[in-house]
Parts: C-alpha cells; structure tokens; sequence
C-alpha cells in the first residue's frame, strides 16, 4: 500500500511491507504539516504496522510541533524502540540532542 | 537603528508562521548572522510564532517586529489574546528550544494582549 499527500511546503507518503511501515516525509514539519504524519502513522497502524521507519532526509526544518508527532507515533506503538529515524539532517540532530530525545529514536 | 526595523503582520493561523520564519531568517541573513545563528533564529522565533498563534484570537493579526542590533537581532510577537484556557507558557520540548536558541526569552500576557520576545546575539 501507497499513499502520498501534496501539501506544498510539506508531503508524507508511507508504505507497509510486512508489519514494517515506512514514511518518506518532505519539506518543513511544523505545526501546520504535523496532522499529515499522525494520520500516516494512524493508517500504517490500523494496516498492522509494529513498527516504523521514518525517514527524514528531505525534511528542511523541524520544530517542537514535528518532535511531539515523533513521540506521538513511539507511544502509539507502545513507547518501545520501535521507531526508527532514517536520514535525519544536521538541523533535526541538534534539536533531538537539545531537547534529549536522541536516545528514543535510534537512527538507522 | 529604528530605520531598519523590520515588521511582518500575519493572520493568526499556524499555516501561516513560515512566513514569519521566511522573514526572520532573511534579516538575519541580511544583517550577517552566521548559519547557525540564522538556523537558530529561525526555529526560535516559529517557537514563539505558534505559540502565540494558538493563543490568539483566530485569524486575528498576529504582529512581528525585528529590530537589528548591533551583534543581533531582538524580536517582538505580539497579537490579541484569545480565550484559550491552557497558560501561556512553554511547554518543556519548546523550552528547550528557545534556551538553546535564543540568549533570551520572554513571555507576557495581560487581559488584551499576547506578547512574546526573544534576542539573538551573533556567536562569538
């Protein structure tokens, strides 16, 4: 399965292989694109995933709105370390390392 | 320099702060801030942008000001204040944040008005 949502600055697109969900996000996650994420993380879940891969590496900008949808998505599976970041940008690695939360998001 | 003074108005809307981090991180770069500094400016002032946002009176204006000085830039985010009953205050995520970001921060908040500001000093 295959969704993709264009909402210029900003797009998810997630897919499910097994009970591994996978979300390619792009451009600036803020406030305003977070809803978009919590919704593929919903989906991703109801399909059966049991964990996700998250992948960063054309996110442009990330605030403390786009982090509580990372902590979101982890307590939606159970606050296990089940999710994983892919390709975080310098920007997302200081903020994780500001506000602590490099330790619950291993990066693969 | 008052002259130089920078002000954006925006509808309180949180689809609506990147623009607000447009502007600050094009002054920034306008007035010599380094990259990070630019990078710190930028998520600094989206913090105090939503923040105010979700606090002010819908679509109302929020107002931004930027005023260079001399080693930095000093910022003002102000707007009517709505009815939301949560405090406006930053949560623990955002703090650390604005505490690694900014040199200072500070919020206040009467019956009328929201008011928001921070100061970033050039690194160095």
């Amino acid at each position: 399965m295959t969704n993709s949502t264009d909402s210029s600055p900003f797009a998810v697109s997630h897919h499910l292989e097994g009970t591994t969900g996978t979300l390619v996000l792009s451009g600036e996650l803020d406030a305003s694109s977070a809803p978009q994420v919590d919704q593929a993380v919903d989906a991703l879940v109801a399909d059966g995933a049991q964990q996700l891969v998250i992948d960063l590496g054309e996110v442009t900008f990330i605030d403390s709105s786009g982090l509580r949808t990372l902590i979101r998505a982890r307590k939606r599976l159970g606050d296990a370390d089940v999710v994983r970041l892919r390709n975080p940008q310098v920007g997302t690695v200081r903020l994780l390392e500001i506000t602590g939360l490099t330790d619950q998001f291993p990066v693969v | 320099m008052e002259s130089n003074r920078v002000t954006l108005t925006f509808p309180a809307a949180v689809e609506l702060v990147r623009l607000a981090r447009l502007v600050a991180s094009g002054l920034a770069a306008h007035v010599g801030l380094s990259m990070d500094d630019i990078e710190d400016l930028r998520i600094a002032v989206d913090e105090l942008c939503a923040l105010v946002v979700q606090h002010a009176v819908p679509d109302a204006d929020v107002v931004l000001v930027l005023q260079p000085l001399d080693g930095g830039l000093a910022v003002e985010v102000r707007a009517p204040a709505g009815h939301n009953e949560a405090p406006f205050a930053l949560d623990e995520l955002s703090g650390h944040i604005l505490n690694a970001a900014a040199d200072e921060h500070h919020l206040s908040r009467d019956e009328s008005w929201l008011v928001a500001t921070l100061t970033k000093r050039r690194e160095g």
